[in-house]
């Protein structure tokens, strides 16, 4: 395998932009993606595109990737779409990796674009249920709900409070709010947070991601050539693990979480640890969930979670820097894109890059994304290491 | 102007019981490793067979694994509701609306014994009346069956 690295990252800001289409803005994504590189457009040689509900957004589908590049200038290159609920995006990067690393080809470009935002926002909450097993939304279920009943347990077996919750939603809009993609800059108090109103107990408005627009893109180059395009310190990708759900229910016996399996995958792969983790964007569509990542990836032991937000561990003054663009409920999660915004985020932190959300001198990033529902777990996860 | 249907959904999940007519959860087990999966599946996920499962009951009753109140109903339904995994001790972990309980935080614990009932879930696009299976508290359940 060839080593391959990040030359290039760019994003459409994240929120609410009704009048504009998936084309629109997927071409700020990869224009900017890019320009980053230094890659003259012509010699991008392969594309992967992730899109998760574009097709009940507009009708397309099948060929969604080919129209919004076409629009893009990119055409009569092999692109190839993917789809994998919120993960679509890490998958896609994934691929390209692969097929980089492969030797098929050098210079691969990566996008997510997504757009949630309707007229009408049925519509729109109708269209992202579909990214959960459908025979349990005809039950009842949302994932709101789903992430609050996997708090409650933490909450029974660790004494994990309301409170810690609120805490993390501090932690992440103030981050947000150093963050110009994101979808959300005002900071908001742990008193704010919990006055809001609920929406699946024990989780209030303010800890759920919203409904959100917007694309991010990566430009990935075999280490041999990257010298050709960039001088900028280079990110490589020093690996990635993805695990799907079993939907195995292991009757009450503990089972680690698939997050926990794909970050065992990365770590072996990469040769790291947790201990080498430097900065790290994980994948919390609710805010608080951000506290059992931290221990599925081992950045702290079971149900310690609680006590790492605390002592302001994870902020970006921390040792443990954690969600430095805000995470999802601050940046927003327009579901294909959120993995390559998460990449995009850690490029910039291990390139120095990072402006005030600047953590002092990483070498070792992660990102974790995970999508969908399944039964009762999750479907899919990735675990991402970028290394400088 | 047509009479609205009852339409069953995940009917294959439940049976009653030819006795007391009471229902019970329907899942499969497989013959060679004990795995128990719910809803039933024609392979065995843990040792992956396809020749090795078998209709199972999985009785009435469980125990809320965890709960929340959905205050922001899914697409067809009306907050505030209920909702938990409940987990069968033949197996299974089962997500499903909890009825006979009031909407609060309070009103339903971890551990709580509950019972399945085949009733109302939703009304679908046309108006017809959807069942199905949902579970409610025992100790609900028996102040509503009376003396037995």
């Amino acid at each position: 395998m060839r080593d391959v690295a990040v030359i290039g990252v760019g994003m459409h800001p994240f929120g609410k932009f009704l009048e504009k289409s998936l084309e629109d803005l997927a071409r700020v994504a990869v224009w900017n993606a890019v320009e980053d590189s230094g890659v003259p457009p012509k010699e991008i040689e392969a594309a992967y595109v992730a899109n998760s509900l574009g097709g009940l957004v507009t009708g397309q589908e099948g060929v969604r990737g080919q129209v919004i590049l076409r629009d893009a200038g990119f055409s009569g290159i092999p692109i190839v779409n993917v789809e994998n609920a919120c993960a679509s995006g890490t998958t896609a990067l994934r691929c390209g990796w692969m097929e980089a690393a492969l030797g098929v080809h050098d210079v691969i470009l990566v996008l997510g674009v997504e757009k949630l935002f309707l007229p009408r926002t049925e519509d729109s909450i109708r269209i992202l249920m579909a990214d959960a097993d459908v025979r349990l939304m005809d039950m009842g279920f949302q994932f709101i709900g789903w992430y609050a009943m996997e708090l409650r347990k933490y909450m029974a077996d660790y004494g994990w409070r309301k409170e810690h919750f609120a805490k993390v939603v501090e932690k992440n809009s103030f981050n947000g709010s150093l963050n110009p993609n994101a979808q959300y800059r005002k900071p908001l108090t742990a008193e704010q947070v919990l006055g809001s109103r609920l929406v699946a107990d024990p989780l209030t408005l303010y800890m759920c991601a919203p409904m959100s627009d917007g694309a991010a893109a990566a430009v990935l180059c075999s280490r041999e050539r990257a010298g050709r395009y960039t001088s900028r310190p280079l990110v490589e990708i020093a690996a990635i693990g993805l695990q799907s759900g079993r939907f195995a229910d292991a009757g009450g016996a503990p089972r680690p979480s698939i997050t926990t399996l794909a970050a065992k995958e990365a770590y072996e792969r990469a040769g790291l640890g947790p201990e080498d983790v430097d900065v790290a964007e994980v994948h919390d569509a609710v805010a608080p969930s951000e506290l059992y990542h931290y221990e599925d990836l081992g950045l702290c032991g079971k149900g310690e979670g609680a006590a790492l937000i605390e002592a302001g561990r994870t902020r970006i003054t921390g040792d443990i820097p954690v969600n430095t663009s805000g995470g999802l409920a601050a940046r927003g999660h327009p579901v294909a894109a959120t993995g390559l915004a998460q990449v995009a985020e850690i490029v910039w932190q291990l390139r120095g890059e990072a402006g005030p959300r600047q953590v002092a001198d990483p070498k070792v990033g992660l990102v974790e994304n995970t999508g969908g529902i399944v039964e009762d777990e999750a479907a899919v996860a990735t675990v991402t290491l970028l290394k400088r | 102007m047509a009479a609205k249907d009852v339409v069953y959904q995940e009917a294959e999940c439940y049976r009653f019981d030819p006795a007391g007519g009471r229902p019970y959860l329907v899942g499969s087990r497989c013959r060679l490793c004990g795995y128990t999966a719910f809803p039933p599946r024609a392979a065995c996920p843990a040792c992956i067979n396809k020749e090795s499962m078998q209709e199972v009951s999985l009785g009435s009753r469980g125990a809320v694994d965890t709960f929340s109140v959905l205050r922001v109903p899914a697409p067809g339904f009306e907050a505030p509701y209920v909702v938990a995994y409940v987990r069968m001790p033949a197996g299974g972990r089962v997500f499903s609306l909890i009825t006979g309980c009031e909407p609060s935080e309070g009103a339903l614990a971890i551990g709580a014994e509950v019972e399945l009932v085949i009733e109302k879930i939703r009304e679908d696009g046309q108006g017809n009346e959807v069942r199905g299976y949902k579970f409610r508290p025992v100790a609900a359940a028996e102040r509503g069956a009376g003396p037995r």
